[in-house]
């Protein structure tokens, strides 16, 4: 008994370090946020009022860009999350069969954006997109197609955002892939083609099946990370043309920073918070139910 | 013989340290060492202006040590704001004049002294003065006056046929109509490949509508910011005017580059931006020839909205005295002069208007002139919101044609609205 109250003990000194941290920067940050969010709170000065849920009514009932917003984050994380998977999921597939060398060559060049700044990136997207003089447009002019304003056009403006991330983030998605694809034994598709299986049918019934708990992380990190999407969207557009661009998080941060209204940020904060909640709770419920192969 | 040396090496210990001691009840009667932060933002000439200016001062000064900052101007008002509210302001900060109302109306920034006062209403010109002021109180320096204007190719214009000095572009509405449409080329496909005019996008078109706006008899606010008058007919007139520019008179198009890149290859003939274009243009495409003149006016008065920034002190500063030292000293005539000079912003110190440097330069003239139709962006703490939602409306009729000048500034006056009730 004695001993186990000593193992007991120092297990909880050797995650104390932890806890404090997890407390300090996660979970207090997190309920202050929520008190924040029943306040009129400006970021600047001290008159703090308790407002209640008046924050939440606002923002659902009278603020028109949160909608908006809502609707643009939505279009992000789902073009940005199919495309990123099928994109990394596919090279990943094409490079398991390549020579040890191809593969090394490939899987460096396809994972240099994703370890290079998110900023200078999206710096380096903006001039090859600009019309007229950028290099997609160039390009483009070579067949004889006249580019639209990529970032200026409204129908553009975010499919564009999305393709650089995704080109940004796919050779990661990649990695995880192949570390997928290494888990697989190479019996089970030796079989299969003993059995006649062809190329097509050995991908659908094994690789893929088998690749459901990378594609599980891959969804919902994705996701997560498509719903927090903030500086390409703030440096390429900023929010723009109109509102074609504006994101929740873009939102959030002109609400706090540029408005100094910190109770609606927060507001909006939580409500961002609960809905990645719920996505990824989904996500895992059909992960779980077998829905998703 | 070793007790006369323990006691010399004793006598000797004592005596340096009495030395020690009076040295340092001297050095504590001293003047009061102070530590000043000063935050800018990133504008190269002006910072290495200031970083001059701070060398001069602490050898002027030695007891006073200055730490400089500059961050880059869109994370500029974020280090302020979250100075602020972390009770950690810098002591000295030159902000955007219209973060002037915010900040002041919760009692942040210190007013100026009154020898200050007296030197900004005798001898800075009238924008200096309404620039850094809120509620009738003056809270600092506005030493150059960065007014949006037009910006015209010369050599575009002298091919086009057109007269090319500052006077001949000055004209109406109606009269720039035929001027940017004998600016504007189209390839055989119809494709632009020269524009009359680029516009700004985002809520930096509502600088380029202000112009407008103002010159029309219009405003964005009821002088006591009650009531938004950003969907009056002078309003809509005038955003029609901008709106027709690119898509009846085809003077400019939305799928364009922008304004920088466009001005700065020779492809827009006029454009309209801030003081601060003389030298970043310049600095892009040093061949560049062009002047500056004022935007068309409309039914009264031109008009230029004006950007540049305020030298002020924090109400939380431990040093007020020797940090509005500072800001005396960095606004003096001479560098304000050597401010104008490197920067291409006109002076606000009116006994510099007269200089030869200035007089005698290609642009300061007319920049003066300008100047006497300088406005203010409205002294209101909501202008950051609403220049933010008037920008969005702007946006959606002149670069994606969703809306018609009517409904998007009656869609923004609701929204500015809700923001003056919400406040």
């Amino acid at each position: 008994m004695k001993t186990r109250t000593i193992e007991s003990v120092s297990a909880y000194m050797f995650i104390m370090p932890a806890l404090i941290v997890l407390c300090l920067f996660i979970i207090y940050p997190m309920f202050l946020n929520l008190y924040i969010s029943l306040f009129k709170w400006p970021l600047l000065g001290s008159t703090r009022i308790f407002v209640g849920l008046k924050n939440y009514i606002r923002i659902f009932s009278e603020d028109p860009v949160f909608w908006v917003t809502l609707k643009n984050t939505f279009y992000f994380g789902a073009g940005y999350v199919f495309l990123v998977t099928i994109s990394g999921l596919l090279i990943a597939v094409l490079l398991w069969d390549m020579s040890r060398f191809y593969q090394t060559v490939v899987k460096t060049i396809l994972f240099l954006p994703a370890v290079s700044m998110l900023v200078c990136i999206s710096l380096i997207w903006i001039w090859m997109y600009m019309p007229q003089l950028g290099l997609i447009s160039y390009l483009l002019s070579l067949l004889g197609i006249r580019g639209p304003a990529w970032l200026r056009d409204t129908t553009w403006a975010m499919p564009s955002i999305i393709f650089m991330m995704v080109w940004k983030d796919m050779g990661y998605v990649m990695v995880l892939y192949l570390a997928g694809l290494s888990g697989i034994p190479e019996s089970y598709y030796d079989a299969a083609k003993i059995d006649g299986a062809g190329a097509w049918n050995r991908f659908w019934h094994i690789t893929l099946p088998l690749l459901k708990p990378a594609s599980l992380f891959v969804v919902a990190t994705g996701t997560i990370k498509a719903f927090q999407v903030f500086a390409p969207v703030q440096l390429m557009t900023n929010g723009g043309p109109g509102d074609a661009t504006r994101v929740l998080l873009l939102h959030i941060y002109h609400k706090g920073f540029l408005f100094s209204r910190m109770g609606e940020a927060a507001t909006l904060s939580t409500i961002l918070f609960i809905l990645i909640f719920v996505v990824t709770a989904i996500q895992l419920k059909y992960y779980h139910s077998g829905f998703i192969t | 013989m070793n007790k006369v040396k323990l006691i010399a090496m004793s006598l000797a210990f004592l005596m340096l340290s009495f030395m020690a001691l009076a040295g340092g009840q001297k050095e504590a009667e001293g003047p009061k060492r102070v530590t000043l932060n000063i935050v800018e933002h990133v504008f190269t000439p002006v910072n290495e202006l200031t970083e001059e200016v701070i060398k001069k001062y602490t050898n002027e000064n030695p007891n006073v040590k200055i730490e400089y900052f500059n961050v880059p101007f869109n994370e500029f008002r974020t280090t302020l704001l979250t100075g602020f509210a972390g009770g950690i302001p810098p002591d000295i900060m030159a902000p955007d004049y219209p973060w002037i109302p915010e900040f002041a109306a919760e009692g942040l920034l210190d007013p100026a002294p009154a020898d200050v006062v007296k030197d900004v209403k005798e001898n800075l010109v009238a924008i200096a003065n309404s620039a850094a002021s809120y509620d009738g109180v003056i809270y600092g320096y506005y030493p150059k006056v960065g007014t949006q204007m037009l910006f015209y190719n010369v050599d575009l214009v002298k091919e086009a046929g057109l007269p090319t000095d500052p006077e001949a572009m000055e004209v109406t509405w109606d009269e720039f109509v035929p001027i940017a449409k004998a600016l504007t080329k189209v390839d055989a496909s119809g494709n632009m490949t020269q524009a009359g005019i680029v516009f700004r996008i985002g809520y930096e078109l509502t600088s380029n509508f202000a112009n407008f706006l103002w010159s029309n008899g219009g405003d964005f606010f009821n002088e006591a910011f009650t009531r938004p008058r950003v969907n009056e007919p002078a309003a809509v007139e005038a955003l029609q005017y901008m709106y027709d520019l690119y898509w009846k008179h085809g003077a400019g198009d939305p799928n364009f580059l922008e304004f920088f890149e466009a001005f700065t290859t020779g492809r827009a003939a006029t454009t309209m931006f801030f003081s601060a274009g003389i030298a970043r243009f310049s600095k892009a495409n040093p061949d560049l020839n062009f002047q500056v003149a004022l935007s068309p006016k409309g039914r009264t008065e031109p008009a230029a909205i004006v950007g540049a920034f305020v030298w002020t002190v924090s109400s939380a500063s431990a040093n007020k005295e020797t940090a509005w030292d500072f800001v005396r000293f960095r606004n003096n005539e001479e560098h304000m002069l050597q401010e104008a000079l490197v920067t291409h912003f006109s002076p606000s110190r009116k006994s510099l208007l007269t200089r030869p440097e200035i007089v005698n330069d290609k642009y300061f003239p007319h920049l003066a002139r300008i100047a006497e139709y300088a406005r203010r962006r409205p002294a209101t703490v909501l202008w950051a919101e609403a220049r933010e939602t008037v920008g969005r409306y702007l946006d959606r009729v002149i670069i994606t044609d969703e809306l018609t000048p009517k409904d998007a500034l009656d869609k923004a006056a609701e929204e500015l609205k809700n923001l003056i009730k919400s406040k």
